[in-house]
């Protein structure tokens, strides 16, 4: 079999003709940018179909094609659960309980919430943890997308395909904000939709359907059994048992996620309403669904195909890029990669301009007010916004090879990060749903959680998986919620004025304070 | 949300594997272990019992929130502001279609 998959006319015509279209579209809506509000948010303009196709779009990687596949390819269908349970409950949280929030409270990002709530130190923290992680992810992105995928299947060069999708993505961020990329985002859905039915259908029909895929999985083997079971049992090694699935990724992670994503966020603040913002929240965790059929499904395939035409078994990660190879005929092959140039691209655009709003709002905001003695007028806000969005892109170009290939960088970054998750949303939780949570209750519930999850994950017995990152999220995020309410509990409670507008009972309900808020978003 | 996954799963592994090298991770853990083991023991052998369950309790997870958002939350809050007249645009109804593709996969394949 050849190393990489070979490219007809009409596959490198769509291509093109794709990524000139982009580019295009995208640099349209600069003309929509007059101010810092049309830049970060959108000016309040999007509906809720643009919103929820935008957030899907933004969650689904290039590599998650390939990554997740691979995944089914290995333990099965139960990797389908991180757009399954690990989606749609966490959806109908964040669009009713922190969406309206947000909207109200007149909130632009969790750190600034986190500064107004506890204090200003917390607020720095906090977002610098969040921008390094998303400049990171931003370096990694592209130079994954272009070392394993654009390199390894089609043996494009790996730097000159990093700053292709660099330069395309980050003009049209640069120009039209988040108006230009959610837009964007909406058709580079529908081209991923259309290339991932395109492969479930050609490998659904090559293996004779779904029972025949059954049928035939199941009768290679014991070590097969499983591939089918969505819930598996507790004590199962996988790093996937019913027990973490349920608790530490559909209470505890997907919410964390869901609520603290900056670009999730970011897109419902950009809602022309509330009910757009909530609307687009449900239509995105409905549009999620399907995901996994596209991206897990042929990766089951494979185990049928791949054997078939090649007589052995490949490692996961191969599986996905195999099938494209083998099943899909010129034109559709075109259509393919442009989907997962889509997923590339759409995840560095919302990641390059989330990026720059929590380091506008939340790190030089609070320098320039610290220094000028005030905030930045709506034209000073446009112009660092831009700033930064090209500072970002250029950094993210330059360090992309060196993060990629340093693993010890992104790995200390992540592991720093995935201590955070349980601890973070029990504190966030608690600020905005218990009037009575202190400063001190956060400080402790964040400190000595963030230690039990450290002393969690270095256990090797406490749980039955190997991998137990989703009972150490779950435990984490409990013993937090219980530290920081019996802290909070034992010291003075806040003045009434400093929470005004900061707890949900009050912002969703209290009259006054809707008025005060009011007033202070129309500032 | 499949790579954040994908890197924290990644990032985990190898904090073991470095620090398992250092041999503090390792001494830590075993502390754990002794720590906790008597707690987290008997919860271990009690979900165990549930794994029958385990399908029915995913729906559930599902149904609560649908439960919450049309029987909890009320129906002015839920659709504030909506622009259109129709009954169609009730999120509590969106709510439940926006589910109940999800919910049919832990119905169909356990």
């Amino acid at each position: 079999m050849q190393e990489h998959v070979s490219l007809m006319g009409i596959d490198v015509f769509i291509i093109c003709t794709y990524l000139l279209g982009v580019f295009i579209l995208g640099s349209f809506f600069a003309k929509y940018v007059k101010n810092a509000g049309d830049f970060f948010i959108a000016g309040k303009a999007l509906p809720f179909w643009a919103i929820g196709m935008s957030i899907v779009v933004s969650d689904i990687g290039a590599m998650d094609f390939v990554a997740v596949g691979g995944s089914a390819y290995t333990h099965g269908i139960a990797v389908a659960n991180f757009d399954w349970i690990g989606s749609m409950p966490a959806m109908v949280f964040a669009a009713f309980l922190f969406v309206p929030y947000f909207w109200r409270s007149g909130v632009f990002t969790i750190p600034e919430f986190l500064g107004r709530r506890y204090n200003t130190a917390v607020q720095v923290i906090h977002g610098s943890i969040w921008a390094v992680f998303m400049f990171t992810m931003l370096s990694l992105m592209l130079y994954v997308a272009a070392d394993q995928i654009m390199h390894t299947i089609l043996g494009w060069n790996v730097t000159a395909t990093i700053i292709l999708m660099a330069v395309i993505t980050g003009v049209y961020t640069f120009a039209g904000g988040l108006s230009a990329i959610v837009m964007v985002d909406a058709v580079q859905l529908i081209v991923m939709f259309v290339g991932g039915i395109a492969l479930l259908w050609l490998s659904m029909w090559e293996v004779g359907g779904w029972s025949a895929l059954q049928e035939q999985v199941l009768a290679m083997g014991s070590e097969y059994q499983d591939h089918f079971t969505i819930l598996l049992p507790h004590n199962t090694t996988s790093p996937y048992p019913w027990t973490g699935i349920v608790f530490g990724l559909g209470i505890v992670l997907s919410i964390a996620y869901m609520s603290g994503n900056q670009a999730v966020v970011q897109r419902t603040l950009g809602a022309r309403s509330e009910w757009d913002a909530k609307a687009g929240m449900l239509f995105g965790g409905f549009l999620k669904a399907f995901i996994p059929l596209m991206v897990a499904l042929p990766g089951l395939a494979a185990l049928i195909i791949i054997p078939r035409v090649t007589g052995t078994m490949v490692e996961g990660d191969r599986a996905v890029p195999m099938m494209i190879g083998l099943m899909l005929p010129p034109g559709l092959k075109g259509l393919m990669f442009v989907a997962l140039f889509a997923a590339l691209m759409s995840s560095v655009d919302s990641t390059l301009n989330s990026t720059t709003t929590i380091w506008v709002t939340d790190i030089w905001g609070r320098g320039w007010k610290w220094i000028k003695g005030r905030d930045m007028d709506e034209r000073e806000a446009l112009i660092v916004g831009r700033i930064f969005t090209i500072v970002l892109i250029v950094a993210a170009v330059a360090m992309a090879k060196y993060i990629g290939q340093q693993e010890s960088i992104y790995v200390l970054i992540q592991t720093a990060l995935s201590l955070f998750q349980g601890p973070t949303l029990a504190i966030l939780v608690l600020g905005i749903l218990w009037q009575r949570t202190t400063r001190w209750g956060g400080l402790a519930g964040l400190v000595i959680g963030v230690a039990f999850c450290f002393m969690l994950n270095s256990s090797t017995k406490l749980f039955p998986s190997d991998d137990p990152f989703l009972f150490v999220a779950w435990w984490s995020f409990v013993f937090s919620l219980i530290v920081t309410v019996v802290v909070s509990l034992l010291t003075p409670p806040e003045p009434d004025e400093k929470i005004r507008g900061l707890v949900w009972a009050q912002v969703v309900q209290d009259a006054v304070v809707q008025e005060t808020l009011s007033e202070r978003v129309s500032e | 949300m499949n790579s954040l996954m994908h890197f924290v799963m990644c990032s985990l592994a190898a904090a073991e594997e470095g620090a398992a090298a250092t041999g503090f991770y390792a001494r830590m853990g075993a502390f754990t272990d002794k720590l906790f083991l008597p707690l987290f023991g008997p919860i271990n052998t009690m979900l165990a019992h549930f794994d029958s369950w385990a399908q029915w309790i995913a729906v559930c997870y599902f149904i609560g929130a649908w439960v919450w958002v049309a029987f909890i939350l009320q129906k002015e809050y839920v659709n504030l502001s909506c622009p259109y007249k129709t009954g169609l645009a009730d999120l509590r109804i969106w709510t439940l279609v926006a589910m109940t593709p999800t919910m049919f996969v832990y119905i169909y394949f356990n």
